[in-house]
C-alpha cells in the first residue's frame, strides 16, 4: 500500500519537474518582450496583439534614450529587427547560418557601400580548384559567393598572392589564422565544416 | 530494493530535468561576434560585444573592411574619442544619422569582465 502511494508522490514530483522544465524557456521569452508592453496600461484581452514599433530603416530609431538596455542579453533589441528575425535564415550542415544562401534566396539585402550612389560590382565567376592532402576531397574554391560580400582588395594580394601555385596553404595554417582562417573559423563558417569546401572527390 | 531504485531513477531524472531546463535557455551571442577589450576594462568599462551577426545582415563586409576595420582582431586601436568626436570606426555609422548614436554604453559594452579580444566563442 505504501509502496504505490509512495511511487505515486513520485511520478507526480517527476511529472512536475518536467512540467516545469517545459514551461520555463516559454516563461524566460515573456519576460525578455518589449519594455512598451510592461509601461503601457494593458487594456482587454486584445484579439489581435499588435506589432510593437520596429525599426524599419536603419536610421529610424525608435527607442528611448532616457532607458538603459538591460545588461546581460546584449542582443535582445537587436534581434528583434524585422529585416533579420522575421525571415527563416537558412542553416547549413554544421548549423551555422548559411549566408550565401539567404542572400541568393533574397532573405537579406546588405547594402553594398555607406554610399548610396555607389553602383553595385557585377560577382565574378571562376572556380579554382586547390588539390588536397591524402584522401580527402579536393577542394573547389569558388569567387563567386566571396565577391558577394567582397572586394578583390579585400584578400588580392595581403591575403592571397594571385597567381597559380604562390599560396602555400594548409589547414594548419588556416587554423591559425592565415589564408582562408583569416575569416572562417571566426566569422565565415567554421573549418569544422569539411563538406562545404572538400567538394570534389579524387578519381 | 526495488523501491530505492525507483526513488533515485526518479531523483536522478528531476535534477537532469532542471539542470537542462535551467540550462537550455541562456543567450549567449552569435557565432562571428567579437569581443573588443583591449582597453575597455583597463578603463573601467564592461567589454564590447561586437554582434557581427546582425551587421552582416546588413551591410556586406567590404563595407566596413577593410577601410574601417582592419580584419584582425587587435589591429584597430578604437576608443570612444575617435568614435564620438572624430567619426571614426563605429562613429562612422554611429552618429545619428546612419544608425542610432553612441550614447547607452551597456548596449556595447555588454561582456563580461575578463572576456579576451577576439571572437566571443573562440576559433572553430
Amino acid at each position: 500500500m505504501t509502496r504505490t502511494v509512495m511511487s505515486r508522490v513520485a511520478w507526480v514530483v517527476v511529472a512536475a519537474v518536467v512540467l516545469v522544465a517545459c514551461a520555463r524557456p516559454f516563461a524566460k521569452k515573456e519576460s525578455t518582450e518589449p519594455a512598451s508592453t510592461t509601461t503601457a496600461p494593458a487594456p482587454a484581452p486584445a484579439p489581435v496583439v499588435a506589432s510593437p514599433p520596429l525599426p524599419t530603416q536603419l536610421g529610424d530609431d525608435a527607442e528611448d534614450p532616457t532607458q538603459m538596455p538591460v545588461p546581460g542579453l546584449p542582443f535582445a533589441r537587436e534581434n528583434r529587427n524585422p529585416e533579420v528575425i522575421l525571415k527563416s535564415i537558412p542553416k547549413d550542415q554544421g548549423g551555422n547560418v548559411d549566408w550565401v544562401r539567404a542572400f541568393k534566396d533574397n532573405l537579406i539585402r546588405p547594402r553594398e557601400s555607406l554610399d548610396p550612389d555607389k553602383p553595385l560590382v557585377p560577382p565574378f565567376d571562376f572556380n579554382i580548384d586547390i588539390p588536397a592532402v591524402g584522401a580527402m576531397p579536393n577542394v573547389v574554391f569558388p569567387h563567386l559567393p566571396h565577391t558577394y560580400w567582397l572586394d578583390c582588395g579585400n584578400c588580392h594580394p595581403n591575403i592571397f598572392v594571385m597567381k597559380k601555385g604562390a599560396n602555400p596553404i594548409s589547414m594548419v595554417k588556416i587554423v591559425n589564422g592565415e589564408f582562408c582562417g583569416r575569416c572562417h573559423g571566426r566569422v565565415a563558417f567554421p573549418i569544422s565544416n569539411c563538406a562545404r569546401c572538400h567538394v570534389k572527390p579524387k578519381s | 530494493m526495488k523501491r530505492k531504485t525507483g526513488w533515485v531513477m526518479a531523483a536522478g531524472l528531476a535534477i537532469g530535468l532542471t539542470a537542462w531546463g535551467l540550462a537550455g535557455n541562456t543567450v549567449e551571442g552569435f557565432y562571428g561576434d567579437m569581443v573588443l577589450n583591449s582597453k575597455a576594462e583597463q578603463r573601467g568599462m564592461p567589454p564590447v560585444i561586437f554582434p557581427h551577426w546582425i551587421h552582416r545582415a546588413e551591410f556586406k563586409c567590404k563595407v566596413c573592411h577593410p577601410a574601417i576595420f582592419e580584419m584582425k582582431s587587435g589591429a584597430n586601436d578604437i576608443d570612444m574619442e575617435k568614435i564620438v568626436f572624430k567619426g571614426q570606426f563605429c562613429g562612422k555609422c554611429h552618429n545619428g544619422e546612419t544608425a542610432w548614436k553612441p550614447v547607452m554604453c551597456a548596449r556595447c559594452h555588454s561582456g563580461k569582465p575578463g572576456m579576451v579580444t577576439g571572437p566571443l566563442h573562440g576559433v572553430n
